[in-house]
């Protein structure tokens, strides 16, 4: 990440601080692709994914003030936001169907396609995914199934154990042989230094 | 559960970044956290690794969807407070307990929980209450405490007076040995005033004990003269007390006897005079026989 994309993502959440709607119009044209494909993940259908981005950025405006750059990234940020709002939505939906075909939810599982941002941070923001996905596709099959499991389904180990049919202390153990291998690949990118 | 150690927290970190703990393991985690502070940079490292999961892919929106946004940004009340019902908006290990509890729907806080921070409010607040008073209460009776040692150093003077004042008396009366004059004045058994004399030749000291004496009308007071070759020679002055009594002790005199014929008591003003300015009420002769 860049010090010109921080100084300008500061910028933006001062202004959304002082309640200029033109910055949080600035946030969203610069994050909205990255939070609609990570809500299309979970929730894997279009209009609650998009619902999930709107609420997004307009918990991001009333909260602008609670940011903390210390803690997390602006993207790290607004994806904690929107995961949790997506995995709500399908916890939800999944008690108002109990019978739905657990198959059904995992049409989310399909790979997204990636449209051609237009504007620099998006493609930056491209850029960075593309690492992301080369971490990802260094792990071992196994080891890339639970943590997506875990981080795109909400699941907990145990639920993960379950749904694999395999022993929680081997899930455990991918687990935290894949996040370890994943926080030292992606290095810089992941502590939020240069790239 | 059994509380984590640091290596069992250590190994589960990763899993509780990703939020795949369950609640009672994510409880011990929180409360190993606490325990084991060293652990909180390993953990931030993990949570950071789960930010950059959601940024892999990107998808353009329609435009409509920033219309949408616009729309619903314009219509935002500005000064709406951050709703607590909104999802977490935890970004680091600090706030895992908070995103925890909205993301999952049943993790609502119990009642004693909401409550005993009113409780513990409530305790505090009755607790200073019983303090002030109990300082006031202690102030009171440290106070009192105060006041009655000051009555008792006040008794304790004055009886040490007392007996400074009765010791100076026997010292008079039995040093003088040979040499105590005695003077009666006033009729013996009767019932108007009289008085006693007592002079040590020897030390020049004397003492009047004085009885049944009218009270003096204000700013008056009595003299006691001793009569030296027919003059007045002044002397102390005093005032009865309640009952008409005094003695008086250490009274400065002459450590001879010659020339002195009598002593005599006149009322004068309360500063006392050089020479009598009434008439003596009582009278005493003063002669070798009264040694």
């Amino acid at each position: 990440m860049t010090d010109l994309r921080t100084a300008r993502e500061g910028a933006l959440l001062e202004g959304m601080r002082r309640g200029e709607q033109e910055a949080a119009a600035a946030l969203y044209d610069m994050y909205s692709p990255m939070l609609l494909a990570l809500a299309l993940r979970i929730c894997g259908q279009q209009p609650d994914a998009e619902e999930v981005v709107l609420d997004t950025f307009m918990q991001a405006w009333r909260d602008a003030h609670r940011y903390d750059a210390s803690r997390a990234t602006v993207a790290g940020w607004l994806t904690t936001i929107a995961r949790s709002r997506a995995l709500d939505l399908v916890r939800a939906r999944v008690r108002r169907q109990h019978a739905t075909d657990a198959a059904q939810l995992r049409q989310v599982d399909e790979p997204m396609i990636t449209s051609t941002p237009l504007a620099d941070s998006v493609l930056e923001h491209a850029e960075e995914g593309a690492a992301v996905r080369r971490a990802m596709a260094q792990l071992s099959d196994k080891q890339r199934c639970v943590i997506e499991m875990a981080f795109y389904e909400g699941l907990t180990h145990a639920e993960i154990a379950t749904r694999l049919m395999e022993p929680l202390g081997t899930i455990k153990t991918r687990i935290r042989l894949g996040m370890m291998r994943l926080r030292d690949t992606l290095g810089p990118l992941a502590l939020g230094g240069q790239s | 559960m059994t509380p984590f150690t640091i290596d069992d927290a250590r190994a589960l970190l990763p899993a509780f970044a990703l939020d795949a703990l369950d609640p009672p393991e994510r409880q011990a985690m929180l409360d190993a956290l606490q325990r084991f502070p060293e652990l909180h940079a390993e953990l931030d490292t993990f949570v950071k690794t789960v930010h950059t999961l959601g940024t892999s892919e990107t998808v353009m929106p329609a435009p409509g969807l920033r219309d949408r946004f616009l729309q619903r940004l314009a219509t935002a009340d500005p000064d709406a407070p951050p709703t607590d019902a909104a999802p977490a908006m935890a970004a680091s290990s600090g706030d895992r307990l908070q995103h925890r509890s909205t993301h999952r729907p049943s993790a609502r806080r119990p009642l004693w929980r909401r409550v005993a921070p009113l409780l513990v409010t409530a305790a505090l607040a009755a607790t200073v209450v019983v303090l002030v008073r109990s300082q006031a209460s202690l102030r009171n009776e440290l106070d009192a405490a105060r006041l009655a040692y000051t009555k008792g150093q006040s008794t304790i003077a004055e009886r040490d007076q007392a007996l400074a004042e009765k010791e100076a008396v026997l010292r008079t009366l039995l040093g003088g040995g040979d040499a105590l004059l005695v003077v009666n004045m006033g009729v013996p058994n009767a019932t108007g005033p009289g008085m006693q004399f007592f002079w040590n030749v020897k030390d020049g000291r004397g003492v009047l004990h004085a009885f049944r004496l009218p009270q003096t009308a204000q700013g008056r007071a009595y003299q006691l003269w001793l009569i030296r070759d027919g003059q007045p020679v002044p002397s102390r002055v005093f005032t009865p007390d309640g009952d008409g009594s005094t003695t008086l002790f250490d009274i400065e005199l002459p450590q001879s006897t010659t020339g002195v014929t009598a002593v005599a008591v006149t009322e004068e003003p309360a500063g006392g005079s050089k020479l009598p300015t009434t008439q003596p009420f009582l009278v005493g002769t003063v002669s070798t026989r009264s040694q």
